[in-house]
Order: C-alpha cells, then structure tokens, then sequence
C-alpha cells in the first residue's frame, strides 16, 4: 500500500493559529474605525440646532468588538429619554409638516460602501503580518 | 464610457408612475406627493428622501440609491399605515422598475418603520425605504 508523508503540519497548524489570531485583532481594529468614521459621518449629516443631538451620536462597542451599534443616545441630552426619542427620530424620519434630514441612513449607506474594503485590509493585513 | 448621470430623478418618477398606476393603493389614499399642498387630506403616500452611492464596476458606472417613501393616516390606530405600507411594499418590493437611461438590477425593501408623530398625537406616520442597484445603459 502506498503511504503519504505530510511534514510541517504542526508548523502549519501552529501559524494558522497565530494568523487566526492576527486576524480577529486587525478586524476588531478596523471595526473600532468603522464605527468612529460612521459616528463622524453621522454628525456631519444631522441637523444642529442646540447641538445635543449630534453630540448624543456615539458607539457602543460590544464585548466580543466585531459588534458596534452607532446611534443617537439619550444619555447624552438634557431631554429626558422620550422626548429625545423623538426629536432623534423626527430628525431621520421627519414629521407632519417639518421635513426629516436623514442622518443615520445616510451614513449606514456610506458605511455600507466603505466596509467590504476596509474589512478586506484588515484580513491581507493580519496575513502579510 | 457612458455618462455617469444620476439615476435619482428617472427612479423618482418611475416609483411615482408605480404608485400612481396602482389602483388598489389609490383607493385608499387622497394622492401621493412630492410637495404636499397645503390643505392635503389624509391618508397620503409623500416620496420622502434618497440617498445615493456609487456602485460602478470596472467598465461601466452604476449606483446604489434608496428612495423612502412616507405613509400618512389619521385613523386611529396602525392599521391604516400599516395596509399603505403592504402596498408600498407590494408595488415595489422584488418588482421591476424601469428607470430611464439606466438598467435595474436590483429592487429591495430596506426597511419599514411605523411612529406616532410628536407633533399630533393623531397622526400615524409609516416609512418604507428601498434601495435601487442601477448600471448605465450602453449608449
């Protein structure tokens, strides 16, 4: 019978792991920068009148780091939380009468566009070394 | 390469015409509207809000755009909002929509939310946002 022999494979496994590591840390980096670009876009498209709003625009990095949701946060205005949920979804969404100025839509979108390459990066990053 | 003009405009009024043709949607609601006119009576559909980005490929330009578009009742309740936005979704959701000058490749419910408005604890307010993935037409 003929046999095989596959040397290197503990070698192979070894720096497949350490990859594997590289990997996770370089995404949850390009996450973090994500989020922030995706917070200052956010920003930029808000409607400011006193300014809470755009300033309540933070993220929330979940624990693993490859979770972060951006949105507007009542912690962060003097309205107290109902009130600041409407005015943060009449902003977006508009009311009777007031148009909206879309804020979060706009910046997912562009997020959307940016994220497959800076993912991407991250990845060739880790695997270059 | 051809022209890289916007799709915005030509997929406005290719939704406007969808909804208008739609008799269904039309019995239930005063108009759909752009510019609402002063004195409108409820319900209405307003197309709202897009965003646009580019999407081209590498010998031809293309763009990703949503179009959202607003359902407006009085009646009490969600029930009334709730039935405009089915048909907003019926009428555009997976469907063809043809926008001039430009090839469709894909239309796609993105998201439907339903709200009370803070100014009039009365109105029921419903959004339906799609997204439109266009490539230019060879000239």
């Amino acid at each position: 019978m003929a046999s095989v022999i596959v040397s290197g494979v503990s070698e192979l496994k070894s720096a497949l792991e350490r990859v594997g590591s590289q990997v996770a840390g370089r995404v949850v980096q390009a996450v973090a920068a994500e989020a922030d670009q995706v917070q200052a876009d956010a920003r930029s498209f808000v409607r400011v009148d006193s300014g809470d709003l755009q300033q309540s625009i933070t993220p929330f990095v979940f624990a693993s780091g490859m979770t972060v949701e951006v949105r507007p946060r009542s912690s962060a205005s003097e309205l107290d939380p109902v009130n600041f949920s409407i005015k943060a979804t009449a902003n977006e969404f508009s009311r009777q009468g007031k148009p909206g100025q879309p804020y979060m839509v706009p910046a997912s979108e562009l997020s959307r566009a940016r994220w497959p390459g800076r993912v991407a990066q991250a990845v060739k990053d880790a695997v270059d070394g | 390469m051809a022209s890289n003009a916007s799709p915005l405009w030509p997929i406005q009024t290719s939704i406007y015409s969808l909804l208008t043709a739609d008799a269904t949607l039309l019995g239930k609601i005063t108009g759909v509207y752009d510019e609402v006119p002063e004195g409108a009576t409820f319900p209405y559909v307003v197309i709202g809000e897009h965003t646009l980005n580019p999407q081209g490929a590498h010998d031809r330009f293309g763009a990703r755009t949503t179009i959202t578009l607003h359902a407006w009742s009085t009646y009490h309740g969600t029930l009334e909002v709730a039935g405009l936005l089915d048909d907003l979704v019926r009428i555009i959701d997976h469907q063809t929509v043809t926008v001039d000058g430009h090839a469709t490749v894909a239309v796609r419910l993105e998201q439907v939310v339903t709200m009370r408005d803070p100014g009039d604890a009365d109105l029921r307010h419903g959004v339906a946002r799609f997204a439109l993935e266009t490539e230019h037409q060879a000239a």
